[in-house]
């Protein structure tokens, strides 16, 4: 062979050689990039960050556009994103086409065409698309994934509530509670599951309402379970006034705290603060006397707030005060945020503000004020001075 | 011409050489869930006899893992054992946690009213601890990624 052919020849393989390790070896770096943004979005997602990790994915995304794990870290699931989880099916493992067929039939709100989710996957996402209540058969060899699974027990327990079907409810809470612990309705999932659980306690089912501070929630919730299980007579406790409306909030703390009483572990934050939202601090100072030693020193941060006294006996104080439109408001309470319910007496010049003229709303008090200008203001709580100063309405 | 032709043998061999050495790492998947090679506080679980290069399948229940739940401090880096892998079913009864209706190790779980069993999910493990502060039982199955080594014993 001519010498000259065959140099021009190797120059040509070399060089095609060469050109093609770059392109591998830029290949491999973007590779490694993409795995440490994959990394960065699973800190994120573990964290609670769902927009970090989405972001993050993205990245990877960007690096490599084909990679399943990639894709479905960044993917939105929604009908129009289906083809670009389609695409990265074509590339996929057989683990990978199972969870990008998971993530399709999450998408569609049913198992998608062009995908073949696995067995246990299949019956969740049918049971999805129909809103049923009732369980399902999975299979321990094919499990199915976790979105699939946590999409399924919401709308399970939404169905089985609005079906007020105890049994299933009670299922379906118990799958959100250990497939999300820290979901943001976590001490409703933990009510539901004490009141329909068929072996629950009455201790835990107090504990469980007292661990919901917002009570409109939890009446509203109380409502529901007890409409469902009318059979179940502790459930009447979680009713404003233990089921007596006559009998209001306070009824239902005494009752409360007298059978918290009796289990002192059933006594929780919950419970303290209820009692202190509903005006009865005398009974939060009950409740934390009766309990043992170490979790009363988890209540140490409220000792030092009232500088050793107790809920009860912390004194009272007022806000910053503000006067507008011819009306003096401010805060009275203690430093536990316990809302006053003894007698309140405003003074302000010579005038003794009437009672019925003193609005209470809460902590919140308004007075109206017949004349502006420097005035000496004193407000007493229960006898006791709180707060006497000049000072310019 | 002899000193051209010995130029471009030796140009040959690096880029074939090259090549090799970019090729055949594309041979194995991104594989997020099996690589702990790049591990923060590795020197921490030496100690501990870390098998960092442990691979999800190969865990069983009872194994004693590191894991991480994100990268904020007191998360980098936890410590529990293995109570149940995929498909396996977990409930919670008194006070314990139970797998395939037996009971599991671990703490006691405190006022936490009695629940029904719930599927493990694919890719995940269920993992407990003594105290529950920073297991499955406060934050879910733990996914395999982040899974971070199997240990010989717990500390």
């Amino acid at each position: 062979m001519n010498p000259k052919i065959l140099a021009l020849t190797l120059l040509a393989v070399g060089a095609a050689l060469l050109v093609t390790a770059g392109l591998l070896t830029w290949s491999g770096v973007n590779r490694w990039r993409a795995y440490g943004a994959l990394v960065a979005a699973q800190d994120q997602a573990m964290a609670g960050n769902a927009s970090g990790a989405r972001a993050a994915a993205r990245n990877a995304v960007e690096l490599l556009p084909s990679e399943p794990a990639a894709v479905l870290a960044a993917a939105v699931l929604n009908p129009d994103n289906v083809n670009v989880l389609l695409a990265a099916s074509r590339n996929a493992s057989a683990d990978g086409k199972d969870a990008l067929a998971a993530a399709a039939g999450l998408a569609m709100g049913k198992p998608a065409e062009g995908f073949t989710p696995n067995a246990s996957d299949l019956a969740l996402l049918q049971a999805i698309a129909a809103r049923a209540s009732g369980p399902v058969k999975l299979s321990k060899d094919t499990p199915p994934h976790l979105a699939v699974l946590t999409t399924w027990a919401a709308m399970r327990l939404s169905a089985a509530l609005a079906a007020q079907r105890p049994t299933d409810l009670y299922e379906a809470a118990s799958a959100l509670q250990t497939l999300v612990p820290k979901h943001p309705q976590a001490a409703e999932l933990r009510l539901i599951i004490a009141a329909t659980a068929p072996d629950s306690t009455t201790a835990q089912l107090i504990a469980s309402a007292a661990a919901i501070s917002d009570i409109e929630r939890r009446n509203r919730l109380g409502q529901h379970l007890v409409a469902m299980l009318p059979e179940r007579t502790a459930l009447r406790i979680l009713l404003p006034g233990g089921g007596n409306a006559a009998t209001g909030e306070a009824e239902t703390i005494k009752r409360l705290a007298t059978t918290a009483k009796l289990k002192p572990s059933s006594i929780n934050e919950g419970l303290i603060i209820r009692c202190l939202q509903a005006g009865k601090a005398d009974v939060a100072d009950e409740l934390v006397a009766v309990m043992s030693g170490p979790r009363q020193s988890d209540f140490a941060k409220f000792g030092d707030l009232l500088n050793g006294a107790s809920f009860a006996t912390a004194p009272a104080r007022i806000s910053h005060w503000t006067s507008i439109n011819s009306v003096l408001a401010f805060h009275l309470s203690n430093a536990a945020g316990a809302i006053p319910t003894k007698k309140i007496t405003v003074r302000i010049g010579t005038w003794e503000v009437p009672p019925d003229l003193l609005r209470r709303q809460g902590t919140l008090m308004t007075v109206p004020l017949k004349t502006v200008g420097e005035q000496d203001v004193t407000v007493t709580y229960d006898g006791k001075p709180v707060f006497a100063a000049k000072i310019t309405l | 011409m002899e000193w051209i032709r010995q130029l471009l043998s030796y140009a040959i061999t690096i880029a074939i050489i090259i090549a090799l050495v970019v090729i055949v790492p594309r041979f194995a998947r991104l594989r997020v869930a099996q690589n702990y090679n790049d591990i923060e506080h590795l020197e921490v679980e030496r100690s501990l006899n870390a098998d960092t290069g442990v691979a999800f399948a190969s865990l069983a229940i009872g194994d004693p893992i590191a894991y991480r739940l994100g990268d904020q401090e007191g998360k980098e880096l936890c410590v529990g054992w293995i109570a149940a892998l995929p498909g396996d079913e977990v409930a919670v009864r008194d006070k314990s946690v139970m797998v395939n209706g037996k009971k599991a190790g671990g703490g006691a779980v405190e006022d936490a009213p009695p629940r029904a069993p719930v599927m493990i999910p694919a890719g995940h493990c269920y993992v407990v601890s003594s105290f529950h502060q920073l297991d499955s039982v406060a934050y879910g199955p733990i996914p395999a990624a982040a899974i971070r080594a199997r240990l010989s014993s717990l500390p």
